[in-house]
């Protein structure tokens, strides 16, 4: 692999060592649940699956899809296997409707919605510094707060 | 008229996975494919007022105590992980990834035998699915083969590129580039 372990956070231009000590670790931690997982996929009719963390299955042999945008993707440093394909975002048009509140529909810069999803949103200090840092921005950001954070939205507008 | 085709679509339990699922699953829909979702019962009613068919089954026991499926056990996880967020990644998977897919894995064990039911009745000419993990009952090509005639093919969409790859910083951010220290 020409890229660090998956979650590791670790950069590209690392020391390669050390993912090799994290890769490790990461074995040795899902270690029991990978067996038990692997066991019963087994008893179950599925194939024998390798530890490919995270992906603790067998690729689509038809057509496997992924979301990340183009311009941040590591396809210079990782070539996608044959069968994956790359979308920048997976649009959908719902059956709500968002109306931007006012005070945000017009302003300097661009108008960007900001999301660390599930797991990043509960980090309350780390979401209170990432607003923090954002209202420095020229930009208008609606960032989704998630419940750690009492509110569904909070809405920053920038001067 | 071209021709038309039934897809199913099995997200995981999560609002994320649902929605990754929809973009495509709205597009197949306006285009008068027959589309049908399988979800736990938490998500009873909000793929059918969309105009889709919906499939439901049971993640566990204690389905009736709705803590225990959809939005509200995320929730509920989550505030119980809470802690383990701040703390260095490889905590992370052994304090919340390992707990969170101990449940997902109860979850498939329980749906096992009810999704094999689904995919035997929907006929699907393609499976969608949004997984991490190997589900049996729905990627297990010689199975499938007996259950459906013709499996066209499987789409397997993952919403979460930072798994694909090397995902920097996602969960904490210990020094920032100098570009957005402003």
């Amino acid at each position: 692999m020409n890229v660090p372990p998956a979650l590791s956070g670790y950069a590209t231009d690392g020391d390669r060592t050390i993912w090799k000590i994290y890769d490790d670790k990461l074995k040795e931690v899902y270690g029991d649940f990978f067996k038990e997982l692997n066991d019963w996929v087994q008893e179950h009719g599925g194939p024998t699956l390798n530890f490919n963390f995270p992906f603790l299955m067998k690729y689509s042999p038809y057509a496997n899809i992924y979301m990340y945008p183009i311009e941040l993707d590591y396809t210079s440093l990782r070539p996608n296997p044959p069968n994956w394909h790359q979308f920048d975002a997976f649009v959908r048009n719902g059956n709500e409707t968002f109306e931007i509140p006012e005070k945000l529909r017009s302003g300097p810069g661009k108008l960007i919605y900001f999301s660390l999803g599930t797991i990043g949103c509960v980090d309350v200090e780390l979401m209170k510094r990432l607003i923090k840092i954002l209202g420095k921005s020229p930009n208008r950001f609606i960032v989704s707060k998630g419940k750690a954070l009492d509110n569904f939205l909070q809405f920053i507008l920038n001067r | 008229m071209s021709e038309k085709y039934t897809f199913l679509f099995a997200p995981l339990d999560g609002v994320g996975h649902v929605n990754a699922c929809l973009g495509i699953a709205e597009q197949l829909r306006d285009r008068g494919h027959r589309v049908v979702f399988a979800t736990p019962m938490s998500w009873k009613g909000k793929l059918e007022q969309q105009g889709f068919i919906e499939e439901l089954y049971h993640v566990s026991d204690e389905e009736l105590n709705p803590s225990q499926s959809g939005a509200a056990w995320w929730e509920s996880i989550m505030a119980k992980m809470r802690p383990a967020v701040s703390g260095p990644s490889i905590e992370i998977h052994e304090k919340i990834q390992i707990p969170i897919w101990n449940e997902t894995l109860n979850q498939i064990k329980y749906s096992d035998r009810r999704l094999r039911e689904i995919v035997s009745n929907v006929k699907p000419d393609a499976i969608v699915v949004d997984y991490m993990l190997h589900i049996p009952a729905l990627m297990d090509q010689g199975k499938l083969r007996k259950l459906i005639e013709k499996p066209r093919f499987i789409f397997i969409i993952l919403y979460f590129p930072q798994f694909h790859q090397a995902f920097l910083g996602f969960y904490r951010l210990p020094s920032l580039p100098l570009e957005f220290q402003m």
